[in-house]
């Protein structure tokens, strides 16, 4: 990922103005993880690259929404209790992991990995709800 | 056909695996035909890797607002601006096989080369190594010389090989199994669901959700199918296995090449000859150490460190040199008195405790004394002055202060009056009000995140006769330094776990400890660096966590 945004910014000079930047980029994007999976084709979680086809064809169908849903997550994330969300953005903070979301929340190894699954489930489902009650507004 | 409930369900812990990179390579390959047959399932996977990236985005936000810093660059924004998206996508692609990895750790990165293509220019790339295990207890450890790790309790570990010349180690595994290793063994740890037996013994329990562990042996490999069993690899490759209770596969091959399995219940046992061929065997030549076992032995080495420290906690008591010590043990839940019980002098200087709660200290019965509110602390008079001094303390904070965690400060501001404190930045710190100033001594940072919720040991020696004054975490010097000005150190109506009390909210004072103390002591001396590491070499409890390695200075 931060490859593809480096070779996004070095080829940016290459970019012509009045094509659209968002193709362009996604190309780019797209060419990077291909190339990166011939390397881990061996890798232990490698999904082929049919997989990786549709998924990409998927994902570029529901842009607009998922703008809505990392809207929504900002919201939901706010509905946390304070150690909840201490211990899912302290997992996701860049160098940390489940042990050091473990430890910023007293809690074991096994109970983080719990709490986090419960997490996740829990802002996923209320983004959903958000999202469907702005539709219904 | 929308998905059920339990579909639902199952999607969602498919995802967490992958994720957190627990995924078997059935449940891989299950997560991967289910994507591309149903486009629900997709844009579930979708929706959660996109969720994935947006809490990696909200989590670089909030530390963004922790650490400010607003670089100015109207075009490289704009890019970024429009990269956002795409970023988005390029992490739901990788997320097909190396997203796990992305979010488990970026500590320590190992570059890779990437495959050049049309458009990369072969640049390197991040990838992270994982943390798979914790090394959880150690019991008479003794590390062959050759290891080249040597963790302690408590440790992380990344896939690496435990050598062990004696003693016993229990490893538990993130997906859920434990194993107990008994030397003299050397056994790697590979992922998080499996490791390999080269030489010695270790016995592994495997809890039904870690179900398909496995261990690799000279000539195969044992897999777990949910149980309890022991193995034991002979120099020269022979391997016994042994199940206690469940079932385990045995797949090998002889040296002819012929493929071997056995299928291994509870109560049964093989033994493996170096060639490869197995045979039934009545009962293991040895038995094998257990988690009980272990725990066993935890107590025992537990107790018999408590006996330690409850001699050297009477030899405190008894030192000429004490001022004051607060053991904080044998109290009953409901005291409002905190016991001076320091023998030395005629008086004992009690303390009264206001609003604190009694809890468990750093040994199983042993009591402290807990600082959660505003208001809580334990008020002192000690009238004496002391021209040098060391104080030492057992605390555990459960969080980094705003302002300070103070430990002992004396109340009114006058000459001498003294506040030992941790600072926002984990320093360990000693303020001492002289005629003119005010006079902060700091130590090089001490208390980090991971540090928090953990018992530590901490002292400060003031010295009036070298005019040093020292500090110390865990036994160990944190700096060290010259007096600017000498001045009796004066504790007169002191407070332990609270700064006093300011309506200046920049003041130092008017704030209060959060977390605990459970061993408080003050000497009219400056003692040395070994009295000190004795202090916690002697009071450290059975299990601490190698914090130190990461933080000195």
């Amino acid at each position: 990922m931060q490859e593809a945004s480096l070779t996004i910014c070095e080829k940016f000079k290459d970019f012509e103005i009045g094509t659209n930047f968002y193709s362009w980029a996604c190309q780019i994007a797209y060419w990077k993880v291909r190339a990166a999976r011939k390397k881990f084709a061996t890798s232990k979680i490698v999904f082929n690259q049919e997989v990786l086809d549709v998924i990409s064809e998927t994902r570029g169908e529901m842009e607009e929404e998922l703008d809505h849903r990392h809207g929504a997550l900002s919201r939901c994330l706010q509905k946390l209790n304070d150690r909840d969300r201490r211990m899912v953005l302290t997992r996701y903070e860049s160098g940390k992991n489940v042990t050091a979301a473990a430890q910023a929340c007293g809690r074991t190894i096994q109970g983080a990995y719990k709490a986090l699954t419960r997490i996740r489930k829990a802002l996923f489902d209320c983004v959903s709800f958000e999202i469907s009650a702005e539709q219904a507004r | 056909m929308s998905l059920t409930d339990e579909e639902t369900l199952e999607l969602h812990e498919l995802l967490d695996g992958l994720v957190e990179n627990n995924l078997s390579a059935s449940k891989k390959a299950k997560l991967e035909q289910w994507i591309a047959d149903s486009e629900e399932v997709r844009k579930t996977y979708v929706y959660f890797m996109d969720m994935s990236s947006s809490l990696v985005h909200y989590a670089d936000e909030r530390l963004s607002d922790e650490i400010i810093e607003v670089k100015e660059n109207s075009s490289f924004d704009t890019i970024i601006k429009f990269i956002r998206p795409v970023l988005l996508i390029a992490a739901l692609l990788v997320a097909g096989f190396y997203l796990p990895r992305v979010f488990v750790d970026k500590e320590e990165v190992l570059e890779m080369e990437v495959a050049e293509d049309s458009l990369s220019q072969n640049q390197p790339v991040n990838f992270i190594a994982d943390t798979v295990a914790v090394l959880t207890k150690t019991v008479g450890v003794e590390w062959a010389e050759d290891s080249s790790i040597r963790p302690e309790s408590g440790n992380t570990l990344e896939p690496c090989v435990l050598k062990l010349a004696s003693g016993l180690a229990q490893v538990e595994f993130l997906q859920g199994s434990i194993v107990v290793l008994e030397g003299p063994v050397e056994f790697e740890i590979i992922s998080p669901n499996g490791g390999a037996l080269a030489i010695g013994k270790l016995r592994a329990s495997v809890p039904e959700v870690a179900s398909g562990f496995a261990i690799e042996v000279p000539k195969g490999k044992i897999i777990d199918l949910g149980t309890e069993f022991g193995l034991h690899v002979h120099e020269g490759g022979s391997t016994e296995v042994f199940v206690y209770k469940g079932k385990v596969l045995y797949e090998g091959k002889t040296e002819a090449d012929e493929d071997i399995f056995r299928e291994i219940s509870g109560g049964e046992s093989i033994f493996i000859d170096p060639y490869g061929h197995p045979r039934w065997v009545e009962m293991p030549t040895e038995p094998f150490m257990g988690k009980a076992d272990l725990a066993y032995r935890s107590m025992e080495e537990s107790q018999r460190r408590h006996a330690a420290w409850v001699d050297l906690s009477k030899e405190i008591a008894q030192d000429p040199k004490t001022r004051l010590y607060f053991s904080f043990d044998n109290h009953s839940p409901w005291s409002r008195l905190l016991r001076d019980e320091s023998t030395a002098k005629n008086a004992p200087t009690n303390g009264a405790v206001i609003g604190c709660k009694w809890e468990e200290g750093r040994w199983a019965g042993k009591g402290a004394l807990s600082f959660k509110r505003d208001n809580d602390l334990v008020r002192l008079n000690l009238p004496k002055h002391l021209k040098s001094a060391t104080l030492a303390a057992w605390i555990k904070i459960d969080t980094l202060p705003s302002r300070v965690a103070p430990v002992i400060c004396t109340e009114p501001n006058f000459p001498g009056a003294a506040c030992w404190s941790i600072n926002p930045m984990g320093q360990l710190a000693l303020r001492v009000t002289s005629t003119k100033n005010v006079e902060i001594y700091e130590s090089a940072v001490a208390f980090g995140k991971d540090r928090i919720g953990h018992w530590a040991h901490i002292a400060t020696t003031y010295d009036s006769d070298t005019k040093m004054i020292v500090h110390y975490v865990d036994g160990r010097s944190f700096s060290k330094e010259k007096l600017e000005h000498m001045h009796p150190l004066n504790f007169e109506k002191s407070l332990l776990g609270h700064s006093g009390s300011s309506a200046d909210p920049s003041s130092p004072l008017g704030v209060s400890l959060k977390g605990s103390i459970d061993e408080f002591v003050l000497f009219e001396v400056a003692y040395d660096e070994s009295s000190i590491r004795r202090l916690y070499e002697i009071g450290r409890p059975f299990d601490p966590s190698d914090r130190l390695g990461a933080v000195l200075p």
